[in-house]
This record gives C-alpha cells, structure tokens and sequence, in this order.
C-alpha cells in the first residue's frame, strides 16, 4: 500500500489493530413499529391470497427468493435457494409469510435448489436491463445541491431513458422483437428488460459487460491516453495532394456516417445535428459561442471560426456525413455520445445488473416491501400512458386505514392526493398506508377490540 | 470437396481431399477419412511407418510450450495423413501431461496454426466452410460476412479495443465482418473447442497400452513442460509487497481503512489479487486486520471463497476492462504504468521486474565501486519491513 500503509513483518501478521467501538444497535423494534410490521405483513399475505403473481415461464428450473419483514432491527431476513415444482406450494407460501419482497432468478437452473451456486447447473439466463432512479446523474446532482428530486419526477426520466434503451437499442440496433422482451415496473424506483431470446440467454458474463459497455457507450481511448478514440466514427480520408516547393502534403477531408445509418454511427450523426440546431443554430449568437466554449478542446478561436461558417447549408452537410470542422465537431461528438448513452449503474461504483447470470430480481406480479405498489408487467405501446402511482397500485384505494405519521408528507396514490401531518393520527386510503409505512414513515393504530 | 487445392499438393481425387483436409482437422469430414485410411491406436503409437506422426505431435506440444508451431508442408496423401494422425497423439499427450495451462496453450497454438493457414488459402469457400464448422452462423454478403452480435460477442477479444462492439455498426442484429476477422473468430472458437475436449478428456484414463506406448514421448516432453512452466511464471510472485500494489487494489484497501462501503466487485478483485499473488487466506486476514468494522470469521468466509478453500474453484482477479466496467478502476490515480497494461496482475509482474533491474543495477554499482556501500553488493536487500515471506 502507500509508504505509511502497515507494515507486515511476518505470517502471524502484525498485532491486530484495536477495533473501533461499534455503535450499540437495539435489539428489540419498539411496540408500535413491531406492530406496524405485523400489519404489513398481514396485509401482504391477504393480498396474495386475492391475487396469486403468474407463474414465470419455466418455474419449476428457476430458484426462488424472499426478504421477510424484520423481526428485530438491522439487515432483515434473505431466504433463497428454494425451488418450486408446483405453483400452489409458493402461491401458499406467499399467502402464508406475505413476504416483504419476492425473487426469482434471470437463470435457469438444471437443479435451482441447490444450495451452492455450482451445484445448481447454470442452463442459460435471461439478459436483464435495470434502469433505476439511483442511476440518475440529475437526481444526484439535485440532491447534492440540497433539494430532493420529487420521485414521480425521477421516475418520469427513468421511463425517458428506458424507452430510449427499448427503442433504440434493444429493439433498434439489436433487432429484437416485443416478444422477445419483457418490460416490467419495479414496483420501485426503475424499470426493467428481460430478454429472453435464445441466443442472448446463453452469453456468459463476459459478453454481457459487452452489451453493457455497448449501450453506456464506452469508446475506447486512444493508446496511452485518457484521449477517446473517435476514429470508429470519425474517418480521415486522403481526398487530394497539395505540392509546395517540392513538398507534398495530404489533403484530408473527416468524415461521419449519415444521419440515415444504422447503429452508434447514424445515431451520433444524428444527436450531433439536433444538438448543433438546437444550441448554435437556434440560439443567439452568445450562448452559441458560450456552448461551443463549454466543450472541452474548443476554445474562443475554434468557436468564432466555426461560428463564422456554421449555417443551415453546413448543418445539411453534417446531417450527410460530411464535417470539414474536425477538430471543432470531434469535441461536439464526444459531449453527444456521453449524452446519448444510457446510465445502467449508480455512479461509477454500482455492479451493472446486465453482466450478472446468475442475479435474483423481482417477481412480476409480487409486492415491493418499500411501496406496496406491484410489480407491474407491460407492453411497449403501454408503457407511455403508464403511471406507476395509479396502475401499479396494489391495494383498493376503497379500504381506509389510520397510521400516525412520523413527517408532514402528502402523495398521489390512484389519482387521489393525500397529505398528513406529524403525529397527527389520520385516516387514510390504504395504498397511502402502506406507502408510507412500508417506508418507516410512521406506524399504525389498529381499532381496539 | 471441389475447389483449389492450395500449397501445390498433386495426387488422385481422395489424395487431394486428405490433404486438404490436413490443413483443417477441425472440419467433420476429418473423423471418417482418417479412420478409413489410418492405423489403428497401438499400430500409431508404436509402429515405426508412423514416427512421423509422433515425432510431429512432439512439434506440435513443443510449440505450444514455447512460441507456437507452423504449418506443415503436405506435400502428398501420406504426409497429410502423418499430419493428421499426430493430431490425435499429441491430444493424448497432453491430457496425460495433465497440465492446464499446456491444454490452454496448446489449443491457442493448434487454433492460431489454422487462423494462418485459414488466412493464406486462396480458395473463397475455406473460410465459411471453417465457420460452419466450428458454429458461427454468418452469411456471406457482397459487403461481408454478416453475423448476429451474439455470435460476435460471444466470440471477439473484446477486451482488445480494437474489437469493442461499440466500434461495429449494429444493425437490426447483426454486424459485419472482414474475411481476416471472420478467421480470428474461427480461432477464437477453435481455441475454445479444443480446450474443452481436453479438459472433458482429462476425466477419462487412458487404456495402459496407450499410457506405455507414450512412455517414451512422455519422457521427453516432462522435463520440457516443467521448465517452460518456470517462464509462464503466472503462478510465482515470490514475497508479496504490497508497496508495489496497483492503483486500484491500494485504493481499495484505503477505502477499507477509511470504513468507506467497498462494493463487491471491489472486494472480489482485492481478495482473489491478494490470493493470486501469493497470500492464503490467513494473511489476507493479517492485512485487513488494521481496516476498520473488521470481521474476521465473516471476511474468512467470503475470501475462502473466491480462493477455493471452500468452493470449487479458486477465482483469479478481474481484468482492467472489467474493473472499469464495474466501477472498481480508479480512473483518475491511473499512473503510467496503467495505460500500458491491462490486468492488475501485469501491473504487479510489471512492477516487480522494474524493482528485480533496479536491484540488479544497484548491485553492478556497488560492484563497480571499490568503497562500494557495506553489506553484500550482491543482494541488496529490498524493504524488509514490507516483505512477506511465503
């Protein structure tokens, strides 16, 4: 490690460092959030007694997970490993427990109760894109500036970005069909892909960071440098000589795809215009040059050059493929690709989903333990009408429950919008109450009997 | 099988056939015109009319041990069945030599062997034939071979840059492909294939005559296997120094001290560096001790894990693609070194060579210089305090 990282002097080790007091964790919940937990899970397994999830295809070779509602504080119960060859014994387990939240794995299994993972005999995975509101470079961005992206609103960019991911790339340039994808709402905070054509089920990890790496448009740098390399799609060509004093130099003219062409090439051809039209053609003349400036590698020469030849006639020749500002464009391009790609992990620290074969994820159909809203599956046509605080909730908005609230908060649950007071005992519609319960944000008073 | 026959073989029609098989064993007609015109196993493994098989399958592992092997002059029938039959001898040799790097380098080598001849055949079908025979579905177009992208990523050294996915064009499922490339993937695929059949064979025994008839070819490559796996050096890292450590592992021991969430992907690739370097889990333990919230039963379970003591296989560490990938690189502490390679493990190999030449320089200094520096000029001694003795 660094100069003054610890010095190992022997295979014993060096004498162990003192541990740091850990902070003294409760052992017990207190009465009135065990009681509300209680609540919830029993509303959970009333639920699932209406309304048993459909089965996944293939059930009998997945393996199955569940988070239980917490019994005492910190990291709360993970069962897996469990395998079903029948529907009625998990639908009776789910009735039973009412478990927090529901799993089932990506993978098939030739023995998916296996309690190791080798053992379990990998037959094939479906490929998952996990889109989620922690991935939002905006939201972060707002919440280190102090004010909380309401969560509609990070789920209406998720929705942006993951039909973007549908139609662009999955159904776009991948060439797969509706049927060959399943789209889900988490029931959360994000959407979710699962492919399951054929071929795509049988990559292994390695091909499925490609895929990633694909869609977060990760362009390789050029040798040795932090540069990235364009050349994929920006091509240098030799158009002509010129002599001077005996001296020959190359004429090169740099050149794109067309705004017509297939993949990552049209499609930053394309990006590239509509971000030129929009920032420099439509603009005035200042915040065109402020734009240009804020690139990096344009400076104030490069953008008053570019400025002074940039017309319609230009953004017509760019749309063709044709750029004779390389340098100025090469900078443009870059900024375009970042933009047109899609987050997939939370930062740069976040495990992508896509790569892993072997990931439990949420049951279509089962309760999230955080919202009470369900796991909704859908279609692509319905996915623009789609509005998780009205057709993703799981309970009758009929039923009223009271809960003590624990903050002033109001939300939009099936169209009707409730707002509550701290500590102020209130009669709710059920969703609300188990929206907000689910989430510790206070605790239920039962009718005395 | 119409067509050129390439490197200027002559002969009747089934002659010619074997010898254009000879440059393609991988392809499905190989099995049956072999056995039709080939000994059986002990008249291969002894008999003196097949030396040159052996003596060829000899080649054929020597060369994987070192640089590779070319490809044969087939000249007639009776060469190209010799090239042939060692094939099969030179298989058996290498399950009995039971060695996993040698079965990996002797699929590379075999694979890279058909890529070059597969590069340099004149004739237009060669190529597709290969593919089909090795699985990968393309379709030959005017403007290439066209290939669904699973194929493509299954197959393509995509952690060379030069063959991102990103740098294809992807249309509607499927990219195209140059006949060169085309032929770097039938040895991606072949290199893969061959590898699985040995590690498949390596399970089953081999009748004792065989096992006696090889003795003496098993004589002469042991010794060859066992210095050549002294220069694979993969294994021996000699005392482990941790100042020598990459970026990415530092950082990640640092984020531990710091009691910072280390994501998983970040634990696996410090716990299998560690043990891949030289560590058991005991000292991995020893070095995390100082970090803070340190659990000791909990972190043997997991580092037992990847290390094989409590799973099936012991893991080796992520390359630096993956560990960018998986938000693991510390992009902005990359120093020189790292723009060069592209595993963690050559940053180390990297670093401990640099120190073996800086020490060896020292020490021709100190020999030089008669007042020269006390203590033996010959071994200055690294930074003991840093060293770990295996």
């Amino acid at each position: 490690m660094s100069p003054d990282g610890p010095s190992v002097t022997s295979v014993a080790g060096p004498a162990a460092a003192p541990k740091p007091d850990k902070i003294p964790q409760p052992t017990e919940f207190p009465p009135a959030v065990a009681k509300t937990i209680d609540w919830l899970q029993v509303e959970f397994a009333k639920w699932y007694r209406k309304n048993p999830p459909p089965m996944p295809d293939r059930f009998t070779r997945r393996e199955f997970g569940y988070i239980l509602w917490p019994e005492r504080p910190g990291p709360p119960p993970f069962l897996r490993h469990r395998a079903y060859e029948d529907a009625d014994k998990f639908h009776w387990y789910l009735q039973k427990a009412g478990p927090h939240s529901v799993y089932y794995s990506t993978a098939y299994y030739r023995r998916p109760g296996e309690m190791k993972m080798v053992d379990k005999q990998w037959l094939g995975a479906e490929l998952i894109f996990d889109l989620d509101a922690d991935h939002l470079v905006e939201a972060e961005k707002a919440k280190a500036e102090g004010h909380e992206m309401p969560l509609a609103e990070q789920l209406a960019l998720v929705k942006t970005q993951f039909k973007r991911l549908l139609d662009d790339f999955l159904f776009g340039d991948f060439g797969l069909s509706e049927d060959d994808v399943w789209i889900t709402f988490s029931g959360g905070r994000g959407y979710h892909a699962h492919v399951t054509e054929s071929r795509l089920m049988q990559l292994d990890s390695k091909a499925r960071r490609e895929v990633v790496d694909y869609i977060t448009g990760k362009v390789p740098t050029e040798r040795g440098t932090e540069t990235p390399d364009l050349s994929t799609f920006i091509h240098e060509a030799v158009v002509d000589a010129d002599s001077f004093q005996g001296r020959t130099k190359k004429v090169t003219r740099e050149s794109m795809a067309p705004a017509t062409a297939p993949g990552w090439p049209g499609r930053l051809t394309r990006t590239l215009v509509g971000e030129l039209r929009k920032n420099v053609l439509e603009a005035d003349a200042k915040d065109a040059r402020k734009w240009l400036t804020s690139l990096e590698g344009v400076g104030d020469t490069r953008a008053k050059t570019f400025l002074a030849k940039f017309d319609e006639r230009m953004l017509e020749r760019i749309a063709r493929g044709n750029i004779d500002q390389g340098q100025t464009v090469r900078s443009i391009v870059y900024h375009v690709l970042q933009q047109q790609t899609i987050p997939m992990a939370k930062g740069e620290t976040d495990e992508p989903v896509t790569a892993d074969i072997k990931r439990l994820i949420r049951l279509p159909g089962s309760l999230h333990g955080k919202s009470g809203l369900k796991v909704v599956t859908l279609r692509r046509e319905q996915l623009d009408a789609f509005d998780p605080f009205v057709d993703a909730v799981a309970f009758p908005m009929d039923e009223t429950r009271t809960i003590t609230p624990r903050n002033d908060q109001e939300m939009t649950l099936g169209g009707q919008r409730v707002a509550v007071k701290k500590g102020e005992a209130a009669q709710v519609p059920l969703p609300h109450a188990v929206f907000w319960l689910a989430r510790q944000g206070g605790t239920i008073v039962l009718p005395k009997v | 099988m119409a067509g050129a026959v390439p490197f200027g073989a002559t002969g009747a029609n089934e002659g010619a056939s074997l010898v254009r098989l000879a440059h393609y064993p991988f392809l499905p007609e190989v099995r049956d015109a072999v056995r039709q015109a080939g000994p059986d196993l002990p008249t291969l493994l002894a008999s003196p009319l097949y030396q040159g098989a052996r003596t060829r399958a000899r080649q054929r592992i020597e060369g994987a041990l070192g640089e590779g092997f070319a490809a044969a002059t087939i000249l007639d029938e009776r060469t190209a069945l010799l090239e042939l039959l060692s094939i099969p001898v030179a298989r058996m040799a290498v399950v009995l030599l039971a060695d996993a790097t040698l079965i990996k380098r002797y699929a590379a080598a075999e694979a890279a062997r058909a890529r070059a001849t597969l590069a340099r055949d004149p004739d237009l079908e060669a190529l597709p034939r290969a593919a089909a025979a090795l699985g990968i579905p393309i379709e030959a177009t005017e403007q290439g071979f066209r290939l669904h992208f699973s194929d493509y990523i299954r197959l393509a050294p995509t952690h060379n840059p030069e063959w991102k996915l990103i740098r294809r064009t992807v249309a509607a499922g499927f990219l195209l492909l140059a006949p060169a490339e085309l032929a770097r993937l039938c040895e991606e695929a072949l290199a893969r294939r061959i590898t699985d059949e040995l590690e498949a064979e390596r399970g089953k025994p081999l009748p004792p005559e065989a096992k006696s008839a090889l003795a003496p070819l098993m004589a002469s490559l042991e010794p060859q296997l066992e210095e050549a796996r002294a220069n694979w050096s993969s294994g021996d890292f000699g005392p482990v120094q941790p100042q020598l450590f990459p970026p990415c592992i530092k950082e990640i021991f640092e984020s531990l001290k710091r009691n910072e969430n280390v994501p998983h992907h970040g634990r696996f690739a410090f716990a299998t560096f560690l043990h891949t370097v030289g560590w058991n889990s005991e000292q991995i333990l020893d070095y995390l001790s100082s970090t803070p919230n340190f659990d000791r039963e909990k972190s043997r379970y997991q580092i037992e894990h990847v290390s094989g003591a409590k799973s099936v296989q012991a893991y080796t560490p992520p390359g630096c693609g993956t560990m960018q990938t998986n938000g693991v690189c510390p992009l902005a502490k990359r120093d020189n070194l790292c723009v060069r390679i592209k595993h963690p493990l050559s940053y180390y190999r990297s670093q401990l060579r640099q120190q073996q030449r800086d020490q060896e320089r020292a020490a021709a200094l100190a020999a030089a210089t008669p007042n020269g520096p006390p203590g033996p000029p010959s071994a200055p001694s690294p930074p003991s305090d840093k060293v770990v003795t295996r």
